[in-house]
């Protein structure tokens, strides 16, 4: 095991040291993008104000929430660091038959696709909330640990994980169905529901309850365990249970997705 | 010599959406499709020896690309065996892909907007090439390419040609055992065509590294392979050596005759099937079995100033074969 994470992290490092010299060398790109997603930052920092000052979370005090809303903006912003170009890639790779390419190397076909080159400009953003996280904790004297901090860490590599394994799930439609671009996005397009405690939406249906509850914990139980907050043991279950669950369903839907890859004609 | 490919009764079917066309079809096809069966390789057999150079040449859709893209596991079949270094290709296990190369004409591996030396290291990490052994591959292949003056070059900054070879050495860094080549030359000039032949030839020679190659270009399988696997329509027509093709397809010779005095187009039909006639120069189809005597007739009564007996074009016969037509 530590032999092949070695050999994933060799690999992934090798693939962002080239992804980041490509991104630096087009300096206009890099530098339009990176404008564009500070101010996107900035915009998301004046919608959480007007959020916090009109609504009430019970459960959550004001520096609460500002750790839980930049934990949203840090989540946010790696996720598409790591994801973004993979998943936008992979849909057009596999409808054109490009992906033949990294089917054929000796390494996993997963990780290859999703991981591709990070982008720059989204790291920077979310390093940005990082800053404004520590503000927060400064600002509102709220108390945290060494062991608060690695859970926080912990915790949201986990999200990161549940995340990745649900975009697996979609992409995995496209060798089936052929060419579904739209799916390259829809792990991003349901962020509104994890940039709420979790807890708020315990009070709906069962339904909700079953597809929107998973997902807002992606953010409440990191800044949850950076505030070393109690989690009730439903939610804890619940998270735990997404991640094993969706751990082991997309790596079987990946598998036999592959099966279906019919390349294209050349 | 053993066999380090073994195709035993391949299949590779396809269902296929047919839409209706407009947007009547569109819609319609939102609630009932039609499929079909495409039959892209329909029971191909084959072994392939360790250092054989085969080419695999039909025309488009003949299912040529299909099968190289089974062997090199990027596709399950519908039916059949097949073993690649005794390995079953689609189990897709890392010590079989470290063992080969699949180089796609139409399709590429390198990053478009940095130096190809960047999609190299990539590579010799995903293969896990040692350090020195890189090296020394790297030289002898920028060496036998002549491309050390633009390694360093963005490759979309970099001709057809050569982002060709950087493809050829982003696929061979690991020192395949295997090369599956699908149209390597598809849009080079004559003379990058020439270059990348001889390459292959040399990479084949040096390395006793087996080669399938897929090409459209008759000068690539004319010049680089001495087995063919001739397929159309998902199955194999031929296989075997290049010039038994002549013996088995070619059922007629070409005779041109250039005449020292002035003959009538018409008094030569009863020769053969005129196939060119330009005075002073003609080009009779005549059957082998009759060819000789077609020659002595035109001797004894024409006024010859030469004559020659040939066989038809290589890429006359295959043409032929695939048309399904006669070859007078």
């Amino acid at each position: 095991m530590p032999v092949q994470l070695k050999k994933h992290l060799k690999i992934f490092l090798a693939i962002q040291s080239a992804g980041m010299a490509k991104d630096i060398q087009l300096r206009g790109n890099f530098t339009l993008t990176l404008i564009g997603s500070l101010c996107y930052f900035y915009l998301h920092l004046i919608s959480f104000k007007l959020i916090i000052s009109r609504f009430h979370f019970p459960g959550w005090d004001t520096g609460q929430l500002w750790i839980l809303l930049f934990t949203f903006e840090i989540f946010t912003y790696l996720a598409f660091f790591f994801f973004w170009r993979g998943l936008q890639l992979t849909p057009k790779e596999i409808g054109t038959g490009t992906f033949d390419v990294l089917l054929s190397k000796p390494f996993s076909s997963r990780f290859l696709a999703f991981f591709r080159n990070c982008s720059l400009h989204n790291l920077a953003s979310a390093i940005f909330g990082a800053v404004y996280l520590v503000l927060t904790i400064v600002k509102y004297q709220i108390h945290t640990t060494p062991t608060g901090i690695i859970l926080y860490l912990i915790t949201l590599a986990g999200s990161l994980w549940i995340f990745h394994c649900i975009s697996v799930l979609f992409i995995c439609l496209n060798f089936k169905y052929g060419f579904l671009p739209g799916t390259s996005g829809v792990a991003f397009e349901i962020q509104e529901i994890y940039k709420y405690p979790a807890t708020i939406f315990s009070s709906s249906g069962f339904l909700i309850r079953l597809l929107v509850i998973p997902l807002s914990l992606l953010t409440t139980i990191p800044a949850a365990s950076l505030l070393l907050k109690p989690i009730s043991f439903p939610l804890l279950t619940t998270y735990l249970s997404s991640l094993i669950i969706l751990s082991i369903w997309s790596q079987y839907s990946w598998s036999s997705a592959l099966r279906h890859y019919s390349s294209a004609s050349s | 010599m053993s066999s380090v490919i073994a195709v035993n009764k391949l299949k590779k079917y396809y269902k296929v959406h047919q839409k209706e066309p407009g947007l009547t079809g569109s819609i319609k096809s939102l609630f009932s499709r039609k499929y079909y069966d495409a039959k892209a390789v329909d029971g191909v057999s084959f072994d392939i020896d360790e250092g054989e150079l085969v080419g695999f040449i039909g025309p488009n859709g003949a299912g040529k690309t299909t099968t190289l893209k089974v062997l090199s596991g990027l596709l399950y079949p519908t039916f059949g065996h097949v073993s690649v270094l005794g390995y079953t290709p689609w189990e897709r296990k890392p010590e079989f892909q470290k063992q080969f190369s699949l180089v796609m004409g139409q399709k590429n591996q390198l990053w478009w907007d940095l130096p190809a030396i960047e999609s190299f290291i990539l590579n010799k990490e995903i293969y896990e090439v040692p350090d020195a052994q890189y090296k020394k591959t790297l030289d002898e292949l920028v060496e036998l390419l002549e491309v050390a003056d633009i390694l360093k070059v963005q490759v979309r900054k970099l001709s057809l040609g050569q982002r060709m070879k950087m493809e050829l050495i982003a696929a061979l860094i690991h020192s395949p055992r295997i090369l599956f080549l699908d149209e390597p030359t598809i849009g080079l000039d004559v003379v990058m065509q020439k270059k990348m032949r001889d390459f292959i030839k040399e990479y084949n020679r040096r390395y006793t590294a087996t080669v399938i190659l897929t090409s459209h270009y008759m000068d690539d399988v004319k010049e680089l392979c001495k087995r063919i696997i001739i397929i159309d329509k998902g199955k194999i027509l031929f296989d075997g050596a290049l010039d038994e093709i002549i013996k088995k397809f070619a059922t007629h010779k070409l005779l041109t005759v250039v005449f020292g005095k002035k003959v009538e187009e018409s008094d030569l039909a009863a020769i053969g099937q005129i196939k060119e006639f330009e005075f002073p120069k003609a080009v009779i189809s005549v059957k082998r079995s009759t060819a000789s005597l077609a020659a002595a007739e035109l001797l004894q009564n024409f006024p010859v100033a030469d004559l020659n007996i040939e066989e038809p074009q290589i890429e006359d016969i295959i043409r032929e074969v695939f048309t399904g037509r006669d070859l007078a």
